[in-house]
């Protein structure tokens, strides 16, 4: 039915398909495939071929925690000066499967029930990297500024209607700077600023909905920040910090132990 | 830059496979883009966005040593011989998937001017400039590319 036409092979057919072609080119294979069948079923086969792959290939819808992520950096990359390609990458692959392990298996540190559905835990640590990051864009990081925990836990009553534990870390090397609220997931939080040399430490926190475990969960990086979430039986908390793992991991585990005091689920953490 | 955030996901999504590497290399490219380039001065940012997204995507292909990454030709060309629906002029389901699976199978040169191309729309010289190749080296990988998609299209009873 068709003969053979060398053309029909030519990589400029696909352009031609592809409506790329103008001038000479273009009237020359206009020309052509008016006479030629094979090149004519050539262009259809090619736009065949383009109306399958559109309805086949999937294209991929960002989610709402990565537009967060996007539109912060649009907004303020000075935030993330000093970020290094391989430090973003590299222990987030470790780390971001550790953490979606425990997230399913819960059990890794004995936490049972700590860890949040998936997606909320996603959500809520997307807005505990934004707001930290807000704080440090406007500078506004303290409402109440005091190194002493005698002041900063009173200022909090009449604004929450919970009393937040102000663990005092000046002993442990995270001096305090002072707190403020924030609107976190839904709800008022206390937030609490600790400093280390020229790292500064946003955590949050509020009563968790049930009672449970006390512990922490690996860090997580976000947007180059690390983020660790535990509990302490009674309250839920969330710790950011451009501080590497291993000291923000320090940094929790300090907090835990005084923030912990006095709940029997926390003894020996 | 946020309208193009969904064709740049798209892109490195189909360039690493993964979703969680392309949301990474997409957050990465977008800090470099604001970062290093001062701004987008030109007339065509999602050209421009693209040529980083891909310049990232490779630079991690690169360090995670994913070169080799090959398909198995056999896995495109199953065909189920029984299946003779005449119904044409729908892809089905089967056919759809095939070619998704073929498209991830192609080697990273061919894949990106085929997503650029097919779902994306660039321009012959829009992929051209974000590969960093002369047209005519596109529009060759193109055909080389629809060639191998062509023919998991015939096993599959498309074409006549």
């Amino acid at each position: 039915m068709t003969g053979p036409c060398r053309h029909a092979t030519e990589p400029e057919l696909g352009a031609f398909a592809d409506g790329q072609l103008d001038g000479a080119p273009l009237q020359w294979w206009d020309d052509h495939v008016r006479t030629c069948v094979r090149c004519r079923d050539e262009v259809g086969r090619i736009r065949t071929l383009g109306a399958a792959l559109r309805s086949s290939l999937p294209t991929s819808e960002p989610s709402s925690a990565l537009r967060d992520s996007i539109r912060q950096i649009v907004r303020a990359p000075a935030a993330f000066e000093g970020e290094r390609l391989s430090r973003r990458w590299s222990p987030r692959r470790a780390w971001g499967s550790g953490i979606a392990a425990l997230l399913l298996v819960g059990a890794g540190f004995g936490l049972g029930r700590l860890a949040s559905p998936r997606g909320s835990g996603e959500d809520t640590m997307a807005q505990v990297v934004d707001a930290h990051l807000r704080a440090l864009q406007v500078d506004h990081l303290v409402d109440v500024v005091s190194t002493d925990h005698h002041v900063v836990k009173p200022w909090f009553a009449g604004k929450l209607d919970f009393s937040p534990p102000v663990p005092d870390l000046a002993a442990d090397g995270f001096p305090m700077l002072g707190g403020r609220t924030e609107y976190l997931d839904g709800r008022a939080v206390a937030a609490l600023v600790y400093e280390r040399g020229p790292h500064r430490v946003n955590l949050f926190t509020w009563p968790a909905g049930s009672a449970g475990a006390c512990g922490q969960e690996p860090p997580a990086v976000r947007l180059g920040l690390n983020v660790v979430h535990g509990r302490t039986g009674a309250m839920e908390f969330w710790a950011v910090s451009d501080l590497n793992p291993g000291e923000l991991r320090q940094f929790v585990s300090d907090w835990l132990r005084e923030a912990g005091k006095g709940d029997g689920r926390c003894v020996g953490v | 830059m946020l309208p193009h955030l969904a064709a740049a996901l798209t892109l490195a999504r189909y360039l690493l496979h993964e979703m969680a590497d392309a949301e990474d290399a997409v957050q990465e490219a977008y800090l470099q883009a604001v970062r290093h380039f001062g701004g987008f001065r030109g007339e065509n940012a999602r050209a421009w966005l693209l040529t980083i997204v891909r310049r990232v995507c490779y630079a991690w292909t690169e360090r995670e040593r994913r070169f080799a990454w090959t398909p198995e030709p056999e896995e495109v060309a199953q065909v189920p011989t029984a299946d003779d629906d005449p119904e044409t002029s729908l892809v089905r389901r089967e056919t759809q998937e095939q070619l998704a699976r073929a498209v991830d199978g192609l080697p990273l040169p061919f894949r990106e001017v085929i997503v650029m191309r097919e779902i994306q729309q660039l321009s012959y010289k829009e992929i051209a400039a974000v590969t960093g190749v002369p047209v005519g080296t596109v529009m060759s990988r193109l055909a080389r590319a629809r060639g191998r998609l062509q023919r998991v299209l015939e096993a599959q009873g498309m074409e006549r």
